[in-house]
């Protein structure tokens, strides 16, 4: 159980740094992009692309993070006010919306894996790579999201 | 019976673009006159960009999308042998490459690839042409212009004249050219005007390097779901349609120049030996590039061929 | 309406009210759709709707913007501009709220997009006004409602595709957008004077001393040389917009790495994690919203709407106000560029019929869509001042309710006079 634990801890970790990681990236290559324009080089006409998919990368493992925090943005009155006026019924509430979430990483994750296969042959516009690469995005992050949602799950069943 | 759901890209009541939204209304009034089929256009581009929705096409999610050469590169790397600089002469040659035996092969290949079968080539409103914030006659005048082009094949050859290549988004070309992050860009006179580019753009230049165009594409799986006589009543539909979007792109495209020329942008027409010098820097730059880049790189001789033929 | 475009609103705004993450309720009811129309070939667009929805190369600008704030905000580079503001501003009861919607009258120059203001301002100014005593919530609703102000001066994406929709100049809706968007800012800051004198809000005590004055001014004028280079860069050509937000992130990591070395390289790491995260969490809506919009296109609710709008003759004074009904509803629940994109062309024609000037309208249009990113239930700009303040989303709707009100104000003065819109077109030559 500890083993899992910190398992999990490692793989939150590691999906904070690859995010960061692909922002620094998609920054670099913007300046770049800037700076570039003013030399003989011109701009690399992958630059844009890269930058984009860079993003969209950052973006969906943030999104695996912001799962197991529970910082997804949300409306929060009816959570609050029904923990507020009846604190069993409030965690039942907010363990149904993790159940659900789960679920719902689970079902992108698998259509995540059939889009990836539908793009196989497909080629990116700018760069010419396989677009199942930037469209792996998907079924990664939302698979990484449903173990996620699973150990938030457990974390909420026994709180630390 | 079967209802035909088309995305398409503009809203359903745009200026100068009817050559697109009018020809899928002219094949929509075909099919719902002739057969007990249905159809529904979905404008505005609601339901993705065009290469989202050339994918819901392939997956028989929609039926038919206004995707054009560009986004069907993606998915069929042969068709950028047809965006080759200065391979065609002129639409009406174009017209009878696509008609005759090379476009009829190319679109059974598609069919074959993507699961898209193409139902005849439309004009996407005609021949790209530079603008930029000064006359060009020459591809020499190109020389440190900051042209604003988009993918590898368009990039080269630019980049061949002396000119830098800069991807700039669709939706911040307008600003971009104003504030002078580029200095130029290459589109048809339709989209030149669409998004008002002649206020911020002194010359057009009436180079005519590539020809716009796209494959009328419907859902093969659907398609081959059908009845024989729904399906043929699909076919002549597609032909009425197509024959409407090429007249109705001559006539666009002649009141869009005038249109520019009305708001102040000087069109400069070109001579054959002023294109001809285009042609000689940009074509083999574009072959290079094109030999190493598409599946079947004996298409570029073929797709030659075909224009000799048809002149 | 249809019974399967019932499913599809009503699970939606049911799943939201219960709390479930706007993201995941976007997608829940378009997936509720799919079940309910049995209709499972679809099952793979929401997948794909998310990808692509996000793959848009504008977006870039959130990220880059919010990396710019973290940044400043990490450097400390906030202190200065707030020392500074304080010199010039903290004489006045509510000083630092009106800084705050100053600041982001001169930082609409730099982003046409008013999350970039909230990630770059809202990370200096709601610390900075807790700090002083203004509650979190109020603090966030002054952040909030200030930045609609950047998308109304130019540079202005929203304008430029609105122009685009609609075939309006592009450089005369930015002209017209321009008075309009500063007198929005006037009206927040006379609320906030009134708010001020009857809450008592902070006053800074501080020596006032020529000698101190100078010296914070030397100190800010690094910091505020951010919007001046991005301005000029904008103007002078050397970037677009969304460049600029990574210009800006640029030059805040030099100053504060270098300059001030006021940013050690392991807190760089956290800045760089903390700006992904929260990117993440505002382009994931922008995703699953694109899944969700994806199926309004397939029910063809545009169309629809257009057919309801087509039957009615409501005459110059009834279209004014049935648009902006009509508008500030679907700014509520879909974001303005989708709603320009998607409705834009079918009512500027109708307006135009019912003989409203398409520039006045236009205006219009840009300034209630913006307004709709303050109204939940999907007030991006909202959940993104909250997720800096922290104070929770019902304190902030409440304390963001007068400043709604006063914005809604100011959208009828600026439809019920055209001349605030198109006197500085006509000016320009346009
Ligand atoms: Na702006
Ligand atoms: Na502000």
């Amino acid at each position: 159980m500890k083993a899992l634990a910190s398992l999990v801890g490692a793989l939150d970790r590691g999906l904070r740094i690859v995010a960061a990681l692909c922002l620094a990236g998609l920054f670099l290559l913007m300046l770049a992009q800037v700076a570039l324009r003013y030399t003989a080089l011109g701009v690399p006409a992958f630059a844009e692309e890269l930058a984009r998919y860079a993003m969209v990368w950052m973006a969906l493992l943030a999104t695996a993070v912001a799962v197991r925090e529970g910082s997804h943005i949300r409306v929060d009155f009816v959570p609050l006010a029904l923990g507020a006026a009846a604190p069993v019924l409030g965690r039942a509430l907010e363990a149904v919306l993790d159940a659900l979430t789960l679920g719902i990483c689970l079902v992108i994750f698998w259509q995540g894996l059939d889009i990836v296969s539908f793009a196989a042959g497909q080629r990116s516009d700018g760069l010419r790579i396989p677009m199942s690469w930037p469209y792996g995005a998907m079924p990664v992050a939302f698979g990484l999201a449903a173990i996620l949602a699973l150990a938030r799950l457990f974390e909420r069943r026994t709180p630390a | 019976a079967q209802t035909i759901t088309i995305g398409l890209s503009l809203p359903e009541n745009i200026e100068g673009f009817d050559f697109v939204n009018g020809m899928y209304r002219t094949f929509a009034a075909e099919v719902e006159a002739h057969s007990d089929m249905s159809v529904n256009i979905v404008y505005g581009g609601a339901l993705g960009n065009p290469n989202d929705r050339l994918a819901q096409m392939r997956r028989g999610v929609i039926e038919m999308t206004d995707a054009a050469d560009g986004n069907y590169a993606s998915i069929f790397s042969d068709i950028m042998v047809l965006n080759m600089p200065y391979l065609f002469p002129s639409e009406q040659v174009a017209w009878q490459v696509f008609d005759g035996p090379f476009g009829t092969q190319m679109a059974e290949d598609i069919r074959e690839a993507t699961g898209i079968r193409v139902l005849g080539w439309w004009e996407s409103g005609g021949f790209k042409h530079f603008s930029a914030s000064r006359l060009i006659e020459s591809p020499a005048d190109m020389e440190g212009l900051k042209m604003r082009v988009l993918g590898p094949l368009a990039t080269i050859p630019v980049e061949a004249m002396g000119a830098s290549a800069s991807p700039v988004a669709f939706g911040e070309l307008y600003t971009a050219l104003s504030t002078g992050v580029v200095d130029g860009q290459d589109n048809s006179v339709s989209t030149f005007n669409l998004i008002r580019l002649y206020e911020v753009q002194s010359h057009l230049m009436m180079t005519g390097h590539v020809y716009a165009f796209g494959p009328l594409g419907i859902s093969d799986a659907f398609f081959s779901g059908l009845t024989p006589e729904n399906q043929q009543v699909i076919l002549d539909a597609a032909a009425t349609a197509i024959a409407y979007n090429r007249e109705t792109s001559r006539a666009v495209e002649a009141s869009a120049i005038t249109r520019a020329e009305e708001a102040g942008v000087t069109v400069v027409r070109m001579t054959d030996e002023q294109r001809d010098a285009f042609r000689q820097v940009m074509q083999p730059a574009a072959i290079e590039w094109l030999q190493g880049n598409v599946d079947h790189p004996d298409l570029i001789d073929a797709a030659l061929a075909a224009v000799a033929a048809a002149e | 309406m249809t019974d399967t475009l019932m499913v599809l609103l009503g699970s939606f705004l049911l799943l939201m009210l219960l709390g479930l993450p706007v993201a995941w309720s976007l997608l829940t009811s378009m997936l509720a759709w799919v079940a309910y129309g049995g209709q499972w070939r679809f099952l793979p667009i929401a997948a794909e709707r998310i990808w692509q929805g996000m793959d848009v190369f504008v977006l870039m600008a959130i990220p880059l913007f919010i990396l710019a704030g973290e940044l400043v905000n990490a450097g400390k580079i906030t202190d200065r501009l707030i020392h500074f503001a304080n010199v010039l501003f903290g004489w006045m009861r509510g000083g630092l709220a009106q800084v705050n919607i100053g600041a982001s009258i001169l930082f609409s120059g730099i982003t046409g997009v008013a999350l970039g203001d909230i990630a770059a301002l809202g990370r200096v100014f709601i610390p900075a006004m807790v700090k002083q005593g203004y509650s979190p919530a109020y603090a966030a609703a002054v952040t909030a409602s200030s930045s609609i102000i950047g998308p109304m001066v130019p540079p202005s994406l929203v304008a430029v595709i609105y122009g685009s929709m609609t075939g309006l100049s592009i450089g005369a809706l930015m002209a017209a957008t321009l008075i309009p968007g500063l007198l929005i800012g006037l009206v927040q800051m006379l609320l906030v004077a009134v708010q001020a004198r009857r809450h008592n809000f902070p006053q800074v005590e501080m020596d006032r001393s020529p000698a101190v004055a100078v010296r914070a001014t030397g100190q800010a004028l690094v910091p505020l040389m951010i919007p001046v280079i991005i301005l000029a860069g904008l103007m002078g050509g050397l970037m677009t917009p969304t460049e600029a937000g990574a210009v800006a992130a640029g030059y805040a990591l030099v100053v504060a790495t270098l300059v001030y070395r006021s940013l050690r390289l392991g807190t760089l790491g956290e800045v760089f994690q903390r700006s992904a995260l929260f990117s993440g969490q505002l382009l994931i809506i922008v995703g699953c919203g694109a899944a969700f919009s994806w199926v309004m296109g397939m029910e063809n609710v545009p169309r629809m709407v257009a057919g309801w709008i087509g039957g009615w003759e409501m005459g110059y004074l009834g279209t004014l106000l049935v648009f902006n009904a009509i508008l500030l509803v679907l700014g509520m629940f879909i974001d303005p560029t989708t709603v320009i994109i998607l409705f834009g062309p079918i009512l500027s024609a109708a307006a135009v019929h019912a003989g409203i000037d398409p520039l006045h309208f236009g205006v219009i249009a840009i300034l209630n869509l913006n307004i709709g990113l303050l109204t939940p239930p999907l007030g991006v700009c909202l959940f993104a001042a909250e997720r800096i303040a922290g104070c929770g989303l019902g304190t902030l709707i409440k304390a963001n309710t007068p400043f709604l009100l006063v914005n809604l104000a100011g959208l009828g003065l600026i439809a019920a006079v055209p001349g605030f819109s198109l006197w500085l077109p006509a000016a320009l030559g346009f």
